[in-house]
């Protein structure tokens, strides 16, 4: 499945004749995903961490 | 749960043990990394933006920017607990705007903001640093989203979004209805305002002025039937956050929500 953003781009690109720039590091897909999984897991991390001292602590 | 008695409030969670929350949250987040389907790009891509309309959103977004950094030292000097809380808001917008959610029926993928909640938790100024550190991060290391188009993508979700969630919060506050059905609505105006505001910054970039109104509808036509979904499932999510944090830390949003013996 495409993603909506993509979409409404892409068709955005064909009628007005724009042209999208790649990303600032422009990496390979496999990487991407692999970042995202990493940047998923520490935000994982970060909020199972900050959810003990909110509502696990002191109680 | 009305407004006024936090006490009364059922809350779906409210029979899980504290400590399996955590972990529960915890491997969803593993679930949901493990199950990205793809890398696709997200918000208004570089390049989609006139230079000229690229610069007005960056100078109608920064000033919020700073005044939310002013916001989070201040109020983290007030309250302890207010920089966890900023910590799992940031994490949570920061994944949950990058991830692609199916919607079957229109075969596309979508995501949503969950700036609704941040602003009900952290308020609007506050929101509007987590959507640009968020945005930012996904724009330099995944490719959603630009540089450029920063500006416009902190409005549209930092800024716009929160505010019509707030209001509509404290719209719901006032006449006294269901603190869940509020949660609701800011979550999932939120998302769709984030969405129409999308739809407006590029019809003014990308037509004349005089058409930039039937260019907007048409845009937001087009947004519409993948976003509604996911809004829906954004305001669940919200009120399903609230109610859980009125059981268990009616505290932390204390200053919407005033506890019986607060005197407020």
């Amino acid at each position: 499945m495409q993603g909506l953003d993509e979409i409404i781009g892409q068709g955005l690109a064909a009628e007005y004749g724009l042209k999208i720039k790649q990303a600032v590091f422009n990496l390979p897909d496999e990487l991407l995903l692999f970042l995202l999984i990493i940047f998923s897991v520490i935000a994982g991390f970060i909020i199972g961490y900050n959810w003990r001292r909110l509502f696990a602590k002191g109680r | 749960m009305r407004f006024s008695r936090p006490k009364m409030c059922y809350n779906v969670f409210s029979t899980m043990p504290m400590v399996k929350a955590d972990k529960i949250i915890f491997f969803l987040f593993m679930l949901m990394a493990g199950s990205m389907p793809d890398a696709s790009a997200m918000h208004i891509a570089e390049g989609m933006l006139s230079f000229k309309w690229c610069a007005a959103w960056w100078l109608a977004a920064i000033p919020v920017v700073f005044s939310g950094l002013r916001n989070i030292k201040r109020l983290k000097d007030k309250q302890p607990l207010y920089l966890p809380l900023v910590s799992t808001v940031a994490a949570a917008v920061f994944v949950l705007s990058m991830l692609p959610l199916p919607v079957p029926a229109t075969g596309a993928t979508s995501h949503p903001t969950v700036t609704g909640l941040s602003a009900i938790l952290l308020g609007v100024l506050s929101t509007s640093v987590v959507s640009f550190i968020s945005l930012f991060m996904q724009a330099v290391f995944l490719g959603h989203g630009g540089l450029t188009t920063l500006g416009a993508n902190v409005f549209s979700m930092g800024v716009i979004g929160p505010v019509v969630a707030i209001s509509v919060f404290l719209a719901f506050k006032k006449s006294n209805a269901p603190v869940v059905a509020g949660a609701f609505a800011a979550g999932f105006l939120a998302d769709l305002s984030t969405y129409a505001v999308t739809s407006l910054q590029l019809a003014f970039s990308l037509v004349a002025p005089d058409k930039a109104v039937p260019a907007c509808l048409k845009f937001m036509a087009v947004f519409l039937p993948v976003q509604l979904p996911i809004a829906i499932a954004e305001g669940l999510f919200t009120a399903g956050i609230i109610k859980y944090i009125c059981v268990h830390k009616p505290g932390l949003i204390s200053h919407l929500i005033p506890s019986p013996g607060s005197g407020q």
